[in-house]
């Protein structure tokens, strides 16, 4: 049984091949952000989404280690944690630091089975998707995850400092707006969708559990494959005509819109003359910006996530 | 032809009155209005209330088939919904319409006399006709004076009930129609088409009538309704998710959860801050030709202000005595005032008002002072003074005083005096007592006061102030130090200025400025917002985006706090709305999933009564809070001049976290009254 693939123990034997392999799945995108600070001439605008995308991770990745480490039910109260479908080789922590960073890449390789994780830990690998993989993103198509995000934080509260709202000396009017909605909007539409749609169907026979835990294995389907993450929460086959189809428009369309609209307003930005930020300007690179923007990451994805997350994870881990 | 009582009536209520003034009359006034734009047609304009409606609609059918307390009263606060946003709008129309009520009155059939005798309707004049008007008469048309010089009642336009005079050919040749002529004649080439005229677009703007929606406020637009999209997804598919749980949910709570989602606060408000947005301008007798240049004015980065009567007073003012050796300030001072006390023009004034002030001399002229004979200025002997006593005292240009005391020993010494005071960028005004020169008045630009607070402030806004003047360098420094201002352009032509206005913007910087003259248009046309004053040239006013109908240059300071605060406005409650949200989640999410999972009643924080009366909170105080922010809509989010950190942090605080906490409060106290409705 490889299906948890980073698991094999020719491919990830130790716990230092483990720590290795996290380090390889963060370092390109981590670095893409001094990348992009270098290219708009400040890095500290780098410096901020590196500090926000690094919260959002570590914040997911204690609130998932402490929900695989207090764990309730018999099996998991009798291991002392929620062991499983965990190697023993890597234990919770190496475990739950390789699915959050998994998650937060378009990687999909897993060294552990999310499915066997408790409600609120499982759920976390899940939210880690919704938020549109931006902590820190993926490798070739990632970064602009968190970039779009930016020019919705500041275009919603950028008004507010009385000016039309600008992103690195740029304005922000109808054409990036436009383009920044359809890139977000994107995944979570083939996501609740594709959701909504899958539970109309049979599912005997495609789910392993029912009840919450049941709801978050399609959740986590769509998720994954809107996203293009590619990982498997595992309890769900999806081997049938309908999930086979609806999986691959949903991979299709969350990959292909998101970059066509982001390669619009690319070129709608480019065209448009800097003006050099003053006093008067927003500051995209301060703290206050960072919770901004931070907030705007989780505030989206809770807005349209929360029914679903409610009667999947939540409720799972409320029982 | 009509007489001058056609617009003698016109009573526009002063500002200090009107501004910002707001009373729960008139939104029970704005009532009809609001009913009438129910109309599903109107409502196609704003999508986020369009779905409302449209939910409106439906539960109201819904609850036909099957009537509850509950439903009945969901589908109440629903058209209340829809009901509060109308009102909101019909609220902020209602302030233009009648200040347009009164402006129309000055329309009435005035029949205009051409030139060649013939007589015809003013509405059938065509541009390049001329028309005379005379004593009494109103002016049929916008036009330019080619004959004649006479005083005109401008107060219709203005609200200024001072005539001012309009004369043929230079920079006070424009004249507007419907203002009335109160002495002599003149002849009034025409310059606009009917239906075109300053007071036709000053009655479509005042009415909105010719509203289109700004940039900005149509991306907000699409924000929004990607919102409402997204929401509309959560929603349809938590239904078949809610089956999967266990039950379906009832058409009647999706609908409600679906409208506490959406952004309706500012949806319901957006239109309603944008008309109040003009009217603070017109409030402020500025007059903008759209709300584009109104957005644009928040964002203006450079601004240039002329030094004479912006920066400085109009007037040169006394501001030193320099005595030459051997003489006493005081006799200096004494001789000065002497020969000034008679003299009425400001500088004169203000000599006599400096030896007051420094040497308690009176300011009025005493019994013996008065029998003085006064000498008055004339282009050729270039100074003034008195004759009183048998002394000669005089007082003038340097050259000509000199010339007449002749050889005196401290003529040297003065020279001296009067090249420093003439290099530091003052006049300087020789005194002399007969044969003896007794020293110097330097009159000097004195800035206004209050001007350098006023730039340290652009400046914590984040706009840099230009000052623009004729004068050399050296006293353009001298000036733009003591104001405080960021920049002169010293020796300006008008193509200085242009050239100017384009090197900011390649840099694409926004510029604002105020001009009036006929050579200003090219600058005031280049420039981003461009205040033309009311007194100024046709030209200058075609050129402009806005005008003033004050003519007071410093208001372009008002301007941009105006468009500043019309965007902030707007971001505060867009951020309200959103982040309201969260608290709905709190009240609808246990109460529609309680019963598939007992566990999810923990996320009900608020510990609201029931999920009847949970819903319905959430969708009551989700139309109250509509007419809750009507005021603030209206009146605007406070502006204070300060930069942009600052603002964010706080406007996030008040807003971001207000409207997290906000509704918690606001369902949890509804419901305690929600929950005494007998059968929910």
């Amino acid at each position: 049984m490889f299906n948890a693939n980073s698991a094999h123990p020719f491919e990830n034997p130790n716990a230092v091949t483990n720590l290795l392999q996290v380090f390889l799945l963060l370092v390109i995108p981590v670095c893409l952000t001094r990348t992009f600070g270098v290219l708009v001439g400040d890095r500290r605008q780098g410096h901020l989404l590196v500090a926000v995308m690094g919260t959002l991770w570590a914040t997911l990745l204690t609130v998932a280690w402490w929900a695989e480490s207090h764990p309730n039910g018999p099996a998991h109260l009798l291991a002392g944690g929620a062991m499983e479908g965990k190697e023993t080789r890597f234990g919770i922590g190496s475990s739950v630091l390789f699915a959050i960073s998994t998650t937060g890449t378009s990687t999909g390789a897993v060294n552990s089975w999310h499915d066997g994780y408790t409600g609120l830990g499982g759920g976390m690998t899940l939210l880690n998707m919704l938020f549109g993989e931006v902590a820190p993103g993926g490798v070739g198509a990632g970064l602009y995850g968190m970039l779009v995000l930016a020019v919705i934080a500041v275009f919603l509260a950028g008004l507010m400092v009385g000016r039309t709202p600008e992103y690195l000396g740029k304005k922000l009017g109808r054409v990036q707006v436009t383009a920044a909605v359809v890139a977000v909007l994107a995944m979570p539409t083939m996501v609740l969708l594709g959701t909504g749609a899958a539970l109309t169907q049979p599912l005997e026979g495609v789910l392993n559990d029912s009840g919450p835990h049941g709801l978050t294995e399609v959740l986590y389907a769509y998720a994954s494959a809107a996203n293009n993450n590619g990982s498997a929460f595992a309890g769900i086959t999806v081997t049938d005509p309908f999930f086979q189809a609806s999986l691959g428009v949903a991979m299709l369309v969350g990959r292909f819109v998101p970059i066509l609209a982001v390669l619009a307003m690319a070129g709608s930005l480019a065209a448009q003359r800097r003006v050099e930020p003053g006093a008067g300007s927003l500051p995209t690179s301060g703290p206050l910006f960072g919770v901004l923007l931070g907030g705007t990451v989780v505030l989206v994805a809770a807005l349209t996530f929360f029914p679903a997350l409610a009667l999947g994870p939540f409720a799972e881990a409320l029982l | 032809m009509t007489t001058r009582s056609a617009t003698a009536v016109l009573d526009r209520p002063a500002p200090a009155v009107r501004a910002g003034a707001f009373a729960p009359s008139q939104l029970v006034a704005a009532l009809p209005d609001a009913v009438r734009k129910l109309d599903p047609r109107a409502q196609l304009r704003n999508p986020v209330m369009f779905v409302v409606w449209v939910g409106s609609v439906l539960v109201t059918g819904l609850t036909i088939v099957e009537p509850s307390v509950f439903s009945v009263l969901v589908a109440g606060s629903l058209w209340a919904t829809v009901l509060f946003a109308n009102l909101a709008e019909a609220v902020a129309e209602g302030r233009g319409k009648a200040q347009a009520e009164s402006l129309r009155r000055t329309r009435t059939e005035t029949v205009a006399r051409r030139v060649d005798g013939t007589e015809v309707p003013a509405t059938a004049l065509r541009v390049g006709d001329r028309v005379v008007v005379g004593a009494g008469e109103v002016i049929p048309g916008d036009g330019d004076v080619v004959e004649g010089i006479a005083t005109v009642d401008e107060s219709a336009i203005t609200g200024e009930s001072a005539p001012v005079i309009r004369e043929s050919g230079g920079d006070r040749s424009a004249v507007t129609g419907g203002t009335t002529v109160l002495s002599d004649r003149i002849v009034v080439e025409i310059t606009t088409r009917p239906g075109e005229s300053f007071v036709d677009r000053m009655i479509a703007l005042v009415e909105g009538a010719q509203r289109q929606k700004t940039p900005n406020e149509i991306a907000l637009t699409i924000l929004l309704s990607a919102l409402t999209i997204v929401f509309l997804l959560a929603v349809v598919a938590l239904q078949p998710m809610s089956a999967y749980s266990g039950a379906q949910q009832s058409l009647v709570v999706l609908t409600a959860l679906l409208v506490c989602l959406i952004p309706t606060t500012i949806g319901a408000l957006l239109s309603a801050i944008g008309i109040a947005g003009m009217d603070r301008l017109v409030q402020r007798n500025v007059l903008a030709t759209s709300g584009r240049a109104v957005e644009a004015a928040g964002d203006v980065d450079v601004l240039l202000l002329d030094k004479t009567g912006t920066i400085t007073f109009g007037n040169r003012q006394a501001t030193d005595l320099v005595p030459v050796e051997g003489v006493s300030p005081e006799d200096l001072a004494a001789a000065a005032r002497l020969s000034s006390l008679a003299d009425r023009t400001p500088e004169g004034r203000s000599i006599v008002a400096l030896c007051a002030q420094r040497f308690g001399l009176p300011e009025e002229a005493t019994r013996e002072e008065a029998v003085a004979e006064f000498v008055p200025f004339t282009a050729q002997t270039r100074m003034s003074g008195v004759d009183v006593g048998g002394r000669e005292i005089r007082k003038g240009a340097a050259s000509a005083v000199l010339e007449r005391v002749g050889a005196d020993p401290g003529a040297t010494a003065v020279r001296e005096v009067v090249d420093t005071i003439a290099q530091e960028g003052g006049t300087p005004l020789v005194v002399a007592d007969g044969g003896r020169v007794l020293g110097v008045v330097r009159l000097s630009d004195v800035v206004k006061p209050g001007m350098r607070e006023r730039f340290a402030q652009m400046r914590a806004m984040g706009i840099r102030t230009v000052m623009v003047t004729g004068d050399n360098a050296l006293t353009a420094a001298a000036i733009a130090r003591e104001a405080g201002v960021d920049d002169f352009l010293a020796e300006a032509t008008p193509e200085d200025k242009l050239a100017l206005i384009r090197r900011e913007q390649e840099g694409g910087r926004l510029v604002a400025m105020t001009g009036d003259g006929t050579n200003d248009a090219p600058a005031l046309a280049q420039a981003d917002v461009g205040v033309a004053m009311n007194t100024g040239t046709a030209a200058a006013k075609e050129a402009g985006n806005m005008v003033d109908l004050d003519s007071d240059p410093t208001k372009i300071i008002e301007v941009v706090e105006i468009g500043k605060q019309l965007l902030i406005t707007r971001g505060a409650l867009t951020t309200f709305s959103v982040a309201n949200d969260l608290a709905k989640y709190f009240a609808i999410l246990p109460a529609m999933f309680a019963a598939l999972y007992p566990q999810l009643d923990r996320l009900d924080v608020m510990a609201l009564a029931s999920p009847n009366s949970a819903i319905l909170s959430a969708v009551v105080f989700n139309a109250l809070v509509i007419v809750a922010l009507v005021p603030l809509a209206l009146r605007g989010v406070r502006y204070r001049p300060v930069g942009a950190a600052h603002l964010l942090r706080r406007n996030l605080l008040v807003y971001g976290l207000g409207g997290v906490v906000t509704p918690f409060a606001g369902i949890f106290l509804i419901d305690l009254l929600v929950r005494l409705v007998p059968g929910i």
